[in-house]
This record gives structure tokens, C-alpha cells and sequence, in this order.
């Protein structure tokens, strides 16, 4: 057999997925959790476990058990939303000036077209990915820099942090 | 500037970002595959050299393993083994995973057994004394151990407080989500390290603000762990010092095509990789695999490097 053949078998055999059997162990009485509402784990989708918490789905698919969110829990990501609100939307391949100096585009880094090639002049600093806290460093006085971000949220995030730091004139829309 | 408690480990806090590959390789192959693989090896220089070349570059990467992955009997020389072979081995308590068999018994959310008080949960006295023996017998030469983060907040200090009480010095857990944002910030005020929880079974958008959250309250001087976080693109956003994942390695526990077709572009003919008899296509992929996702932390810590230029040293952010 060739290792063309080979490889044609491993790609067209179907995916085993070895389902563990268990003998049943008595049931301890349950604890009583009231105010929480089950987790509805389906069981016709799931077909084993991994200790980290990833299954194996019935279409040979990993993924993971939604977690059904508390309401403790979802206060607790409330108040984190309102810590890290973001009070700029943002859309993709949009570019702004920050304190007339840096530029952010909202691109991506490695797919084309790289609009924001056209930005580096060889006299700016380039940062693809950038934190949170830029604007923690990258003031009206510090070398011009180019930031290229392609999350929308963090983007986001970033003007919202300039606007804070330096007033809202600092941004500046560019067509 | 306060004196933060000292976690046990041999970790440098100057290492950069350092991201770990979870999950158990070599122990878990049928048949020993490797030794498998080096006997038959030997005879080809080729496949002697890969194996050799493997076994050095294993001196760069990091591993985290949990309570899971070793046996009752054994868990000493094997712990023993990964330490020897690999730069990092990373400690986890594995209380996620009691808590998932948990959940699944009594048909609770996996959260909410995060927080259910221990006595309740019948297989936590014996989960805790083998973690115990397990955290005596490797707290110096690991790179460190996560703390037995079952139940609520106080539960968990309560549990950390006995532990400390004993000589142990684990690294805590914050579940944000089920801990709130204070026990985070005290966490992070108290401890030299941290691991930030609720992220492997959160989608995008909340990772997301764990991430900024933690990012925006962390103090100086405390190492953040984020526990089942991969190298994704948003990573470089916040203020995480480690990662670490099992995504490089679902391909081979999941996708026979994808390791065979990654064999497949390095076969050649008459070589003895090209059937897997003797298991030596498995342990090849997972160097190959180890290599790439060890990489990704040497482009991380490259990244960060070239930002430290423009940020200059003092930033917080590196």
C-alpha cells in the first residue's frame, strides 16, 4: 500500500470515539442547592470527556458544556462590564488620530489589504496587537506609533481609555 | 511597597511570558511508544536524530499537568520523569475536573460546584490527601502548584491558610466570576503569583472582560497565570504573564487525519514512519506538535521584547 493510499484510508475512516462504561455506583443523597437552577447536560450530543472539561460531540466535533450562568455570576459580570464599559463602537477598517499624533487602525495584522501599510513612514513606531493601556504611555509627547488592532472590543477599549485620559478631542475620526 | 507571600516553586519572575502545553503525552501512549520508537530508532539515523533532536528540545518546554494525570501508585517517578524531561512542570490540583464529574452526578452547573461546600462531595477527602503528597513530593522542583480551589471564597482561604499551615506554599486561584473582583485584588496584593480561572468554559466576550478586568486590578509585582487560556490574538491585550492549553494537542487526540496528514508531508520513501506499527508517527507528531507550540512562546516573548522598546522598561504592561 502506498502512503498515498494510506493516507486516503486514515482520512476516509470514520472517527472512532471510544465510550467509556462505568458500573453504576449508588447514589449518595443529593445536596441541595436551591436557588440555582440545573445545568442540562445533553446527552445525545455528548459522547465522552476529557478531564479539562472538552467533549467530543456526536459530529466528532470538539467543544465544550455552556455553562448555565448564576445570577451571582452574572452580577459579577455586570459589574466587571461596567469596570471595562466600552463607550466607543468601533467597525472594521475604520482609523483614528490620537492626540494628533498616533493612529489606530482597526484592521487585521496579517490578512490583506494592509491599509495601515500605508501609515509607516519610517519615522513611527509599529504596533500590531496592542494592550489596553496604551494610552498609559502613548500621550500628546511620545514617539508617533501606529497601533493595528482587529478586535473591535479592544479597540474599543483603547479610545475609550484615550478619551478618559485625555478628553474627547484627542480622537479624531479619519475617513 | 508590602512584602508579598512567596508561592513554592523553582520559577524565575524575570523568565517573560511563558506559555505551558497541558496534558499528558508520553505516559498515556499504549505500549510505551516511545521506548517503542527509540528501539527502533536506533537503527535508522534519521529517526535517531529526530528522537535525540526531540528530547533536547523538550529542555525549552513548558508542561502543566494535573492531579489526573498521574496514578495512585506511580505518581512519584512519573512526576519525577516529567521534571526531568521538561524546562517548567506546572502543577494543577485537577479540582476542576472533580468538580465536572461532580456537576455531572447531581446535574448541577460545573460553577456551581466550584462553590459547593467540600464536605458535601464525597471523593474530596480522598482527592485532597493525594494532592498533598503530590505537592510534598515536587514543591521544590516544579515551577509551581495550584491550590485546592474548592468552594467559596472563604472555603478557599480557609483550605489555603490550613495548607500554609502544614508547609505548603500553593499558587491561589481566582475564579472571577464565582469570587468577585475584591478577592481578586486581595489575591493579587497578598500573593507573588496568581491563576485566574473561569476562562476555559467562557466564550469570547467574557474572556475578554475577566481578562481586562484582572488587567486593570492587577497590582505590581504579581505574576498572573491564566488557566486554559491559548496563544490566541487577544492575548498581547492584557496583562498575562502565563498561558496555557490543550489546543496543541487535540489534533492528536482527536484527529487521526490531521496527524497523518502532518506525517505525510515528512515521509519519504523506506523510511519506518510511513506505517505506525510501532508507534513511532505518534510520538514524532507530538514533537513536531510540542515544537510548534513552543515557538508560539518564543514569538510571544519577541513581541513583548520589541514593544519593551517603545513602551521603555518601566512599563507595567511587559
Amino acid at each position: 500500500m502506498s502512503t498515498d493510499d494510506l493516507f486516503y484510508d486514515m482520512l476516509t475512516a470514520p472517527l472512532q470515539v471510544v465510550v467509556q462504561t462505568t458500573t453504576p455506583t449508588p447514589t449518595p443523597e443529593p445536596v441541595v442547592l436551591a436557588q440555582e437552577p440545573p445545568c442540562v447536560v445533553p446527552d445525545d450530543v455528548v459522547v465522552s470527556e476529557t478531564p479539562d472539561g472538552m467533549f467530543v460531540q456526536s459530529n466528532g466535533q470538539l467543544g465544550f458544556v455552556e455553562e448555565h450562568i448564576t445570577d451571582r455570576q452574572y452580577a459579577t459580570l455586570t459589574a466587571f462590564e461596567s469596570l471595562t464599559t466600552v463607550s466607543v463602537p468601533v467597525v472594521h477598517g475604520q482609523r483614528y488620530r490620537l492626540c494628533g499624533r498616533h493612529w489606530l487602525v482597526i484592521a487585521s495584522v496579517v490578512e490583506p489589504p494592509h491599509v495601515w501599510a500605508a501609515l509607516l513612514d519610517g519615522m513611527v513606531g509599529f504596533v500590531p496587537w496592542p494592550d489596553i493601556l496604551v494610552a498609559d504611555h502613548f500621550g500628546p509627547d511620545a514617539t508617533p506609533v501606529v497601533f493595528v488592532q482587529p478586535d473591535l472590543d479592544i479597540a474599543g477599549t483603547i479610545l475609550s481609555f484615550y478619551q478618559h485620559r485625555y478628553g474627547a478631542d484627542c480622537i479624531q475620526r479619519i475617513a | 511597597m508590602t512584602t508579598k507571600k512567596r508561592t513554592h516553586g523553582n520559577w524565575n519572575p524575570d523568565q517573560g511570558k511563558t506559555m505551558f502545553l497541558a496534558g499528558a503525552t508520553y505516559r498515556k501512549q499504549p505500549e510505551s511508544a516511545r521506548i517503542a520508537a527509540l528501539r527502533v530508532g536506533n537503527d535508522d539515523p534519521l529517526i535517531a536524530t529526530m528522537i535525540k533532536s526531540a528530547d533536547v528540545a523538550r529542555r525549552s518546554i513548558n508542561k502543566l499537568y494535573s492531579f489526573w494525570d498521574f496514578s495512585p501508585n506511580t505518581f512519584q517517578e512519573d512526576l519525577d520523569a516529567e521534571i526531568a524531561t521538561y524546562q517548567n512542570v506546572f502543577l494543577d490540583s485537577g479540582v476542576f475536573g472533580m468538580a465536572m464529574e461532580y456537576a455531572k452526578k447531581y446535574n448541577i452547573s460545573h460553577n456551581v460546584a466550584l462553590t459547593t461546600p467540600l464536605d458535601a462531595i464525597p471523593t474530596w477527602p480522598a482527592f485532597r490527601d493525594r494532592y498533598i503528597a503530590m505537592m510534598r513530593h515536587v514543591q521544590d522542583s516544579v515551577w509551581g502548584y495550584v491550590e485546592l480551589d474548592l468552594g467559596g471564597t472563604q472555603q478557599k482561604i480557609q483550605t489555603r491558610t490550613w495548607l500554609e499551615s502544614i508547609g505548603l506554599k500553593p499558587i491561589p486561584v481566582w475564579h472571577p466570576l464565582n469570587d468577585g473582583l475584591d478577592y481578586g485584588k486581595f489575591l493579587m496584593t497578598t500573593y507573588d503569583r496568581i491563576c485566574v480561572g473561569n476562562v476555559v468554559k467562557s466564550d469570547a466576550q467574557t474572556r475578554k472582560v475577566i481578562l481586562q478586568a484582572m488587567t486593570l486590578a492587577k497590582t505590581e509585582g504579581v505574576w498572573v497565570h491564566a488557566l486554559g487560556l491559548g496563544p490566541m490574538d487577544f492575548v498581547t491585550a492584557y496583562n498575562v504573564d502565563s498561558i496555557d492549553s490543550t489546543t496543541w494537542m487535540t489534533s492528536m487526540m482527536y484527529s487521526r487525519a490531521f496527524v497523518y496528514g502532518l506525517m505525510n508531508a515528512f515521509t519519504r520513501e523506506g523510511r519506518y514512519y510511513e506505517t505506525d506499527v510501532s508507534g513511532i508517527n505518534r510520538v514524532t507528531a507530538f514533537s513536531m506538535l510540542e515544537r510548534q507550540a513552543a515557538s508560539m512562546e518564543k514569538n510571544w516573548r519577541n513581541y513583548e521584547q520589541s514593544k519593551r522598546g517603545l513602551y521603555g522598561s518601566d512599563s507595567d504592561i511587559l
